[in-house]
């Protein structure tokens, strides 16, 4: 389970993150909707150990493990993924053989046994047809000409070949066509796990219609303003995040 | 330390003093070859050799190279025993030119194919395949002092489709200065690779770093005292390499430098009508490497691409110097150089297409980009073009960089270690080059060779799936 406690985080000397605290039990599904520069994205990042996001306060925790004292590596080795809202293209670099050495690279600091070649493209194809990405993209250089939609069903299935503890999809609905949309939900819903939690990011309560979360919250200036049930991101719809927003902003 | 000028008078300089025992002075030349030589002793001496104040030596300091005066040649049979160790080394491959102190062993290549013919320039100038000099590179400077000193030069002529590639090899005895003069002359209609290999003297194993495929012990071709610790002292290449690619004829031109000689290197090619060309030059370090590549299209639909990959560290110093001249219609020419700097070393990359007045529909690309790896290292890059009429489609530029950020969090996102993930991204940048080596043999040396130069590249093929 994740346990984040009266996070405190900047950017740049900026306080972005003004303590925020939020616990997603294993198992469970937890989306978190708020306006735009709310600091959504900025907890995803501090949650994965990006450079430049100093945490100034406050404790993260993964079934016990203290996440902030880990390099960003190891903690994708720890269980956390974070699904990009803007995955980065990496040119000269395969899909296949950057996912191959990735797993190995998580296995291995996991004390687990590395993959062959032969077992991991098993492994591969198995997952790819998860989220119906076509094997000629597995080929291709990491996202390099990938469409918007194709990149997310790429991190989908990094996803899914990494088996994380903790989730984080930041925007995976956005850039997706309606079809892609029920393809990677279907996805991330097969990905379900009672060991599992998993974070969802959207500005759209369609996606929360096929991905159903077990708690909604909202984020607005950097904290949790309001969190509820399912039946929260519809009012949220209907009702934009006015009442949320401070006299001040 | 003196501080040579330009054009320095001849009495001042080392390298122009003569080879004590030379056998230039001996051999009974072809009276063509002698006239070449004259008239390059006379450009030397009016021109002298370059120094800072030359616009294209601007960034490059030829300095170390000027004050090496010429040790006396190596017997005979050490150059050829030398050129027998090659050749071993070199088992697998089909076709192998020893160039042992700039001395050509054309009598040690016996089995080529009907349609190739090697033989020493000075032959070539007595019968009736004398090269005409390829002549639009001046006879100037490091260039002339090749011409007036070379010993023995080869001349590669290939007719018809050759299957597999000819390798070059350039080793050194020892010998403190060497100019090597090679012309390949690709007939109408012909194909061909030349690799050219330019390796380290004075060290065990020298030439066969990176490993061969047929496993080969290492040669020697050490002449000298070597041990770990005391450098040798430096000594020059001079490699002259002139290039004419014939109507409808196609060559692919590598060079691979790999070598802790320093290496001054010009290269002029000339290609005729719907002649292509293809110039793929890897450098793996070296303390001064400077290449002055000279291309003109005489013909109408020529097509040339002219690639640099290098990896420069320490206190190398990688210079490319490229002209590429559209003389003639419907040609196209793309440019692309790319290296890594690490360390305190430096890249020069100067780069010019001219587009003449009478070059119609022509197109011109030229680019390069560098990524530092360090706050030390340097890139001086100058990609430029130079139209002179108005059917052309023409784009140049330039980078200087680092890694990107973005790119390294997200491959460690994903487990990878950080310095793994440097070492991929980097080699990534510059893999893309090596891969459009043809000769899969050569290919994969100058993968591994360059993998190996990268900070924790130990293991990155296995990362592309290329088993080291
Ligand atoms: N490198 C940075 N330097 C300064 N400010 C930054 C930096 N990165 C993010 N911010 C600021 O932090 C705030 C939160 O940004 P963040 O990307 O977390 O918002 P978000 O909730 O994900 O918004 P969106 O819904 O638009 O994706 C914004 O005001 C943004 O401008
Ligand atoms: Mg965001």
């Amino acid at each position: 389970m994740l346990k984040i406690t009266d996070l405190h985080a900047e950017v740049g000397g900026t306080p972005i993150l003004k303590g925020l605290s939020l616990e997603i039990p294993s198992g469970e599904v937890h989306a978190i909707m708020g306006p735009n520069g709310a600091g959504k994205s900025t907890l995803s990042y501090v949650l994965s150990g990006r450079e430049g996001y100093e945490v100034t306060s406050g404790s993260v925790t993964l079934d016990g493990v203290d996440l902030l004292a880990l390099p960003v590596e190891e903690r994708a080795a720890a269980g956390v993924f974070l699904a990009f809202q803007y995955p980065v293209s990496i040119p000269g670099v395969s899909n296949l053989y950057f996912m191959r050495a990735a797993l190995n690279g998580v296995r291995k600091q996991r004390g687990e046994e590395e993959l062959d070649a032969p077992s991991f493209m098993r492994l591969a194809r198995e997952k790819a047809k998860l989220v119906e990405l076509s094997p000629e993209l597995l080929k291709r250089s990491v996202n390099d000409g990938f469409s918007g939609g194709e990149k997310k069903r790429n991190e989908i299935f990094q996803m899914a070949l990494l088996e994380p503890k903790l989730a984080i999809l930041d925007e995976t609905d956005s850039g997706l066509d309606i079809d892609a949309l029920r393809v990677v939900s279907a996805g991330v819903n097969g990905l379900r796990d009672p060991k599992r939690s998993m974070l969802v990011i959207t500005h759209y309560q369609r996606l929360l219609d096929y991905i159903v979360p077990d708690r909604v919250h909202v984020l607005v200036d950097g904290k949790i303003a309001e969190s509820g049930g399912a039946e929260l991101a519809k009012q949220l719809e209907r009702d934009g995040y006015a009442e949320h927003r401070s006299p001040a902003a | 330390m003196i501080e040579v000028q330009a054009s320095q008078g001849p009495e001042d300089i080392a390298l122009l003093r003569p080879q004590p025992n030379g056998r230039v002075e001996h051999a009974a030349a072809a009276p063509s070859l002698t006239a070449l030589r004259r008239a390059a002793e006379r450009a030397l001496e009016q021109h002298g050799l370059p120094g800072r104040k030359d616009e294209a030596w601007r960034f490059t300091s030829v300095r170390g190279a000027l004050e090496i005066a010429p040790s006396a040649p190596a017997e005979l049979w050490s150059l050829e025993r030398a050129g027998d160790d090659v050749r071993a080394h070199f088992a697998a491959e089909a076709f192998v030119l020893p160039v042992v102190d700039g001395v050509a062993l054309v009598t040690a290549v016996d089995n080529l194919p009907a349609g190739v013919q090697l033989m020493a320039l000075d032959d070539a100038h007595r019968s009736s395949v004398a090269p005409d000099p390829v002549s639009l590179a001046p006879e100037r400077h490091f260039r002339a002092l090749n011409t007036a000193r070379f010993e023995r030069g080869a001349l590669l002529r290939i007719e018809g489709q050759l299957e597999r590639p000819v390798h070059v090899i350039y080793v050194s005895t020892g010998v403190s200065v060497a100019h090597a003069k090679l012309h390949i002359e690709v007939v109408a209609g012909a194909r061909a690779t030349v690799i050219e290999h330019f390796v380290s003297p004075r060290k065990r194993g020298a030439v066969g770093q990176g490993g061969s495929a047929d496993g080969a012990a290492n040669v020697d071709v050490d002449a000298g005292p070597s041990g770990q610790g005391d450098a040798p002292p430096p000594t020059l290449l001079n490699a002259v390499t002139d290039v004419r690619v014939g109507p409808n004829a196609e060559l692919e031109h590598v060079r691979v430098h790999r070598s802790t000689q320093l290496l001054v290197g010009d290269v002029a090619t000339e290609l005729g009508k719907d002649a292509r060309y293809h110039s793929r030059v890897v450098t793996l370090g070296g303390p001064l490497m400077r290449l002055s590549l000279h291309l003109a299209f005489t013909g109408k639909g020529g097509s040339a691409t002219l690639e640099g990959a290098y990896h420069v560290a320490g206190r190398d110093h990688v210079d490319h110097h490229t002209r590429v001249e559209h003389r003639a219609s419907h040609c196209t020419s793309q440019q692309d150089y790319r290296g890594v700097i690490d360390g305190h070393g430096t890249s020069v990359f100067d780069g010019i297409a001219w587009v003449h007045q009478n070059a119609l529909v022509s197109e011109a690309h030229q680019q390069n980009r560098n990524l530092l790896l360090s706050d030390t290292a340097v890139a001086h890059t100058k990609p430029h073009l130079e139209i002179d009429t108005d059917s052309v489609v023409a784009s140049h530029g330039a980078t200087v960089g680092s890694i990107d950020e973005d790119q390294v969090f997200y491959l460690r996102s994903r487990g990878m270690r950080e310095s793994q993930a440097r070492a991929l991204l980097t080699f990534a940048f510059v893999r893309e080059l090596l891969q459009r080596i043809g000769d899969e043999g050569t290919r994969k040396r100058v993968e591994e060779a360059m993998a190996e130069r990268l900070p924790d590249g130990m293991g990155l093929l296995e990362l592309f799936g290329e088993t080291a």
